[in-house]
């Protein structure tokens, strides 16, 4: 698939991929990739920027093997950011879908 | 590339950042590295997949809005390009899935054919009897229940139901050992309830004196309240501890009407014990239905 679609809506996987509950680095990485195939690099320092933009809170818990891991919280105003990205999200697919199903239907 | 250099090149093109994000930031990696060790991979393949180290680290910067001939040097811009083309790609890969995942199953189901009909029903079969054996319990409590009652002479007149269940319950207390049974039955039923009388006795006092006392503080700070409030009407620098006083009074107020919710009730009790059973009978009624549908499905 198209890099530049994947780097499009990863924001809103993520943002999606942590409200059901709170997850470390590692384990959102693997949660994306279900969704979309996508560079395991680019996914921290979107984390980091959704962090600094006070979309997430970190905090670090115990871990059975190995270090501590830093587990990522959505914040409420996280929330907020992710519903307004599902919203727009919706309404650009339907446009596309409504464009390409009009013009296919003209010729 | 092993994971020293890899960290070591990545710290370096994130020399601008304070020296704990860079830690927080290298150690985020060297843990992922860690997992993907642990899943088989090798330290190489784990680094590979990250990309470029120089184009990494630019993404990372953008994301403290730092120095711009950084974010020139990493090449951002294309980001929201090709965008347009996203639903249509992410509507077909769906419906991709969807019909790959359809003909998986149309093949499970010719692979099993007429055995998987069998294997259907002994499983339904199966899960019959373990519901019965789950539900033998309360059937056995209920039975018992009725038993002592009656023999207390608080249920005189057996009521069509309780019949009915009697009728259900025969056949577990079967034979000539039924009196034996009933007997040390009635009496563990009387243990039981002197025993829980006890508990709430005891309990309920404990409640009282815990909500006497409570008020007893409430009415305190009510005294306290009053007092101040004229002091501090008169003159006197007492504004926060009248207003302490006041809420400590809502407060011992509020903590009285909890505590009050705490009484041990006897309806309560039973009420929860008939919840139970009633429970159990609701779980098994729709599933018996379910299985008289799937039987009728069956026979069509």
């Amino acid at each position: 698939m198209n890099a530049q679609f994947k780097k499009g809506v990863l924001e809103l996987i993520v943002l999606e991929s942590v409200r059901k509950r709170d997850m470390y680095g590692y384990e959102l990485v693997e949660e994306v990739s279900k969704v979309i195939d996508v560079n395991e690099g680019t996914i921290y320092p979107l984390l980091k920027r959704l962090t600094n933009e006070h979309y997430f809170e970190t905090y670090l818990r115990e871990s059975k093997e190995g270090p501590p891991r830093k587990y990522y919280h959505l914040t409420a105003s996280g929330i907020l950011y992710r519903d307004s990205l599902e919203e727009e999200w919706m309404e650009l697919q339907e446009r596309v879908c409504r464009f390409l199903e009009e013009q296919s239907g003209g010729f | 590339m092993k994971k020293q250099e890899f960290l070591e090149e990545l710290k370096g093109y994130l020399k601008v950042l304070q020296d704990e994000e860079q830690e927080d930031i290298l150690d985020e990696y060297s843990q992922h590295i860690e997992m993907k060790k642990e899943r088989g991979l090798s330290e190489e393949e784990a680094i590979r997949d990250f990309g470029p180290v120089q184009q990494l680290a630019g993404e990372i910067l953008q994301a403290y809005h730092v120095k711009p001939e950084y974010e020139k040097e990493m090449g951002k811009g294309k980001y929201f390009k090709g965008i347009h083309l996203l639903g249509k790609g992410m509507e077909e890969e769906s419906r991709e899935k969807s019909s790959s995942w359809r003909s998986h199953k149309e093949q499970a189901k010719a692979l099993l054919g007429e055995n998987g009909k069998k294997v259907r029903q002994v499983v339904r079969l199966l899960g019959r009897k373990i519901i019965y054996f789950l539900k033998l319990p309360f059937l056995i409590g209920e039975k018992v229940g009725k038993r002592w009652r009656k023999r207390k002479g608080m249920d005189g007149i057996r009521t069509e139901q309780a019949a009915d269940h009697e009728k259900g319950a025969g056949r577990i207390l079967r034979g000539t050992r039924r009196s034996v049974v009933c007997w040390i039955a009635g009496f563990m039923g009387c243990l039981f309830s002197s025993v829980s009388w006890c508990c709430r006795l005891g309990w309920n006092f404990c409640v009282l004196i815990a909500t006497a006392g409570l008020v007893c503080l409430g009415l305190l700070f009510l005294f306290l309240f009053g007092g101040l409030s004229v002091l501090w009407m008169r003159g006197y620098p007492l504004a926060g501890v009248v207003l302490g006083c006041f809420g400590a009074v809502l407060c011992f107020a509020a903590l009285s009407i909890l505590s009050c919710t705490f009484f041990w009730v006897k309806q309560k009790g039973t009420a929860r014990a008939t919840e139970r059973i009633s429970k159990v009978v609701t779980i098994q009624g729709p599933m018996k239905e379910r299985a008289k549908i799937e039987m009728r499905e069956e026979d069509e």
